[in-house]
């Protein structure tokens, strides 16, 4: 069996600068850069722990935490659950992605309305 | 790569197998549409599955895949590609044919692995084999070899013990003899190698007399004396329990200046107020002179002087007993000091100032040892004088001498020879050690009391015997970890998932039935109780379903119809239900006809879009989690329609914000986005509160919970940091996560409730938004995922995440969503065939059949 996994690394940071340059807030003043950076993490936050739920068993869950449940240390925390199911991964990566979409092309049919 | 099915395969089925197989040859050997090969492999898919051929069935599920996008290259105008989309299916091509070829690999390495396997001589070594190799020998033994193999290991392991603790003996003798011949004396001690260190150093010497002097002060009424007097305690109490060999390296000799030389100004300050108040209020009674200071350091440094003393000195005849002696003359030598040399012509005169010399160390000794009653009885004369001591009560010293030399009294309760043994051997020092070790052991035994408290009543047999499987624990557990791939491989074909539960179970057994079970039998005890739940799966009804289950495998359909009758559906009316369920059909499930649905309901858009679609993405979701977890049933299209819902939602949310634009026409995009983001986690609070009150009301149905009950053991509580029960409602009741989880909680159990609230939070899919969580991932804290394994199939999302990855999907074009949109099912299929190739490349465990079946949801929903 081969259980090698690659380890790439998602930065949360690169991902919302990224989004927010694409979204029309690269010139923003700082304020509304703030703003608009708490309230897109604030839905990244719930989109990755809501995948994470949707394929993590509770149990898994209850052992990763007594192995490993650092609240300090939530991205580690989540790591262990993300290698535990590699479909809660692919889920993340798929609800971020159509989140970068869809925010995207909400802010295109704010800039060109029909 | 074949498995074993999972389930008897009837005759049929196989060969419908065999007959997809030559359908599809039959359909490639000719001119043909994608529709008619999927169609084909679909079924063929579909037949493997049935017959337990998992692995076979998600390889062809990329077949699929590749056959698809070849299609859809070949075809470009036909399927109205653009560039972009083209591009990407290429590559999405590439990968799927590259994990085809690996598996390809994979095969070949495992025919290897087999061939070697089966040459008795030339059988690997234990030692040198890896986990995956291990994991596949012992796959392959049944249960009598998996025994006698565990057996074998344990044998091994005890010969190793064995020859470890004649090794580590040896090692001592030898540590001993060495130091016997670099010529230390067998009873120097720390104080004298200090003493003789700090002689010719006139530096040291100055603060060796100021650690003597501070150590002879009286703490009581001064905290600062007394934290200093700890801390020096703490320094000393270091160094005193390294052996005397290494004491006479004169590094550490240094070192332990050093660190006495940080607290020195500290020492100095209170040093000096001595002396001011000494100075004032008793002018007769000089500063604590130095040079006594320093020829007889403070007994609290670890070990005592050198022994040869008034060995008369009577107790009670246990050894502990005359350590209390010993420790009553070090009281009295100090206090000796001073009054030996004014008061000893009158001694009874002595009682009336030898408070002040007894300084806080000491008197914490003596006041421990008195606290041990059986130690110590109050009328022993030596108890009298130590309490005198102590307590400044007066004492007759020349009545506890006549006492102490009263030859009857001697004969009768002292052996001489005996007192002078044991005070050669036992050291005070071993004393203090010991009593260190009663406290800590008492303690040990008073959270562990405390723990159980409250939670049962307990009578002294059952906390004797809950005290001894909890020293078991750490034992087995090690245990489980030696056989956790046996564990991991027996789990993962029988009823059990993970080594946890049957860990849980081990644990329970431990607590509930026998705890002297010896543990070499709990392995066969393990096994006999999955074949138990085996069996009783099998039997009965469930195992209808289990058997069966392809056949009676609920759909969504019934699950949303069975969703309908719950109060929260049932005012919407029977009919509306009914095309609820209607809408997960495969021509049905279309952004436009949920739309159409919830446009058609009693009440108006408006209202629906507030409270009938968050409370039917909240039960989707759980119906998904159910079906991820059981994996009984299809969650496609659950997860299509949630989808939907979520562009509905969102689609509102944008209008609303236009609307909001023509109000005020001055807003710029900017500030329609943000009003847009703010609009969206609004709607997303929404939800989980909804989330929230589901659980609440049904919290013993809630899916979480349902792997701890149904698993029917109720010690899988054992594991958790705290019942599970008692916090969820309390975190439920919570307005937000972080302001509330350690609300009322006393501080020692936050960690723990700190970790089931997370539990609570991440097992019931209450991703409370940013409110408490935003900072954690906004930090520039990487998050790591193992992407590796991801991208396989067409149109499946791109293989990496970061900023590069995002500006590149960018320029290919719309991502993921736009190509669903052009090619219906392409996504989809994509999707699940990338899906399924992670869990068939990574290995994840079959989660058992038993556990969240359709039959419980159904119960949930009910």
């Amino acid at each position: 069996m081969q259980t090698d996994i690659t380890i790439n690394v998602f930065e949360p940071g690169a991902y919302l600068e990224s989004l927010m340059e694409d979204i029309g807030f690269k010139d923003a003043s700082e304020n509304e850069r703030a703003q608009m950076s708490e309230a897109l993490s604030e839905q990244v936050n719930y989109l990755i722990l809501n995948a994470i739920t949707l394929y993590v068993e509770p149990e898994q869950i209850d052992e990763t935490l007594i192995n490993s449940g650092d609240l300090e240390d939530l991205a580690t925390f989540i790591e262990k659950l993300v290698e535990i199911s590699p479909e809660a991964q692919y889920a993340i990566i798929e609800a971020l992605d159509r989140f970068y979409t869809e925010t995207v092309e909400t802010y295109d049919s704010f800039k060109n309305p029909q | 790569m074949v498995t074993q099915p999972k389930h008897p395969a009837a005759e049929q089925d196989k060969h419908a197998v065999v007959q997809g197989m030559e359908t599809i040859e039959e359909i490639l050997s000719r001119e043909h549409t994608i529709e008619e090969v999927e169609q084909a492999l679909q079924k063929y898919v579909d037949n493997l599955d049935r017959v337990g051929f998992l692995e076979e069935a998600e390889k062809t599920q990329i077949v699929l895949a590749r056959e698809k996008a070849t299609m859809l290259l070949k075809n470009p105008d036909q399927y109205q590609l653009r560039g972009g989309q083209r591009k990407k299916i290429r590559r999405g091509l590439k990968k799927a044919e590259q994990q085809l070829k690996t598996a390809e690999d994979e095969d070949k390495a495992l025919e290897e692995l087999n061939a070697l396997l089966n040459e008795p001589d030339e059988q690997p070594a234990p030692e040198p084999l890896n986990e995956q190799e291990f994991g596949e020998v012992v796959q392959a033994m049944d249960v009598k070899e998996l025994q006698s193999l565990i057996a074998d290991l344990t044998g091994k392991k005890k010969e190793i013990e064995k020859e470890r603790a004649t090794i580590e003996a040896g090692l001592a003798l030898a540590q001993k003899t060495l130091e016997q011949k670099i010529g230390v004396p067998k009873t120097q001690t720390f104080p004298d190698i200090l003493e003789a260190y700090v002689k010719d150093k006139p530096e040291a010497k100055k603060l060796y007399i100021k650690i003597a002097r501070l150590q002879g002060l009286d703490a009581t009424g001064s905290e600062e004396i007394s934290i200093l007097q700890k801390q020096l305690k703490t320094i000393i109490d270091v160094y005193g329990k390294l052996n005397p060999a290494q004491l006479k390296n004169e590094a550490i000799l240094q070192g332990f200046m050093d660190k006495i030389k940080r607290i020195e100004p500290r020492i100095d300050d209170v040093l000096s107020k001595q002396d001011e108040t000494s100075a004032t209020q008793e002018p007769p009674t000089p500063p604590s002179p130095p040079p006594s200071a320093f020829a007889a350091p403070p007994p609290s440094m670890g070990k005592p002087e050198n022994e040869p003393k008034k060995e008369t000195t009577p107790s009670d005849d246990t050894a502990e007993a005359e350590s209390d002696a010993v420790e009553t003359r070090r009281g009295a030598s100090q206090e000796e000091e001073k009054p030996a040399k004014e008061e000893q012509p009158t001694p009874e005169t002595a009682t009336a100032t030898p408070e002040k010399t007894i300084n806080k160390p000491v008197r914490d000794l003596l006041e421990s040892i008195l606290a041990k009653k059986e130690l110590v009885s109050d009328d022993d004369p030596v108890c009298l004088a130590i309490n005198a001591l102590v307590n400044r009560k007066s004492i007759d010293l020349e009545k506890l001498k006549n006492f102490l030399q009263n030859p009857e009294f001697l004969r009768k309760n002292i052996d001489e020879k005996k007192v002078k043994d044991e005070m050669e051997k036992q050291k005070v020092s071993d004393y203090e050690g010991l009593l260190q070790k009663l406290e800590d052991e008492s303690e040990q035994n008073k959270n562990f009391l405390e723990s159980i408290k409250g939670q049962m009543r307990l009578s002294q047999d059952e906390i004797e015997k809950r005290t001894k499987a909890l020293e078991r624990i750490s034992e087995i557990k090690q245990l489980i970890r030696e056989t956790g791939n046996i564990i991991k491989l027996k789990g993962r074909t029988m009823v059990y998932d993970s080594p946890r539960h049957v860990l849980a179970l081990v644990n329970f057994y431990l607590h509930r039935n026998d705890a002297d079970m010896p543990i070499e039998a709990l392995g066969s005890e393990i096994e006999r109780q999955v074949n138990e739940q085996k069996e009783a799966l099998y039997s009965g009804t469930r195992a209808t379903i289990n058997r069966f289950g392809f056949f009676l495998r609920p759909t969504l359909k019934t699950t949303l119809k069975a969703l309908a009758k719950d109060r929260e559906f049932a005012r919407l009316g029977e009919k509306p239900a009914d095309e609820l369920a209607k809408l997960t059909g495969i021509f049905e499930n279309s952004p436009d006809k949920v739309k159409q649905w919830i446009e058609n309901l009693p009440g108006g858009f408006e209202k629906h879009i507030k409270t009938t679609i968050p409370r039917l993405i909240a039960y989707l979701e759980l119906a998904i989690r159910d079906g991820n977890v059981s994996r009984l049933f299809k969650t496609g299209r659950a997860r299509d329609l949630v989808r939907h819902l979520k562009n509905i939602q969102q689609e509102h949310i944008r209008a609303g914000v236009e609307e909001e634009f023509k109000r005020n026409p001055n807003m710029n995009n900017q500030g329609k986005m943000l009003l847009y983001l703010q609009k969206l986690n609004q709607s997303t609070r929404h939800t989980v509160d909804i989330n929230k009150k589901i659980l609440s009301r049904n919290v013993f149905k809630s899916v979480s919970l349902k792997g701890v009950a149904g698993a029917g053991l109720g010690a899988a509580a054992i594991f958790s940091p705290l019942p599970f029960l008692a916090t969820l409602p309390a975190f439920l009741a919570a307005p937000t996560f972080a302001a509330s989880y350690t609300h009322r909680i006393p501080k020692k159990h936050r960690p723990a409730v700190q970790k089931a609230a997370l539990r609570a939070v991440v097992a019931n899919g209450l991703a409370i938004g940013g409110v408490a969580l935003g900072t954690l991932f906004t930090g520039g804290i990487a998050l790591p995922f193992a992407l590796g394994a991801i991208g396989a199939g067409a149109g499946a999302m791109s293989p990496e995440i970061g900023k590069k990855i995002w500006k590149e999907k960018q320029k290919i074009g719309k991502g993921g969503v736009s190509v669903a949109k052009k090619v219906p099912g392409a996504s989809l299929a994509a999707a699940k065939g990338g899906g399924k190739l992670l869990k068939w490349t990574v290995g994840l465990p079959v989660v058992g059949v038993w556990r969240g079946t359709m039959w419980t949801l159904g119960k949930i929903f009910k």
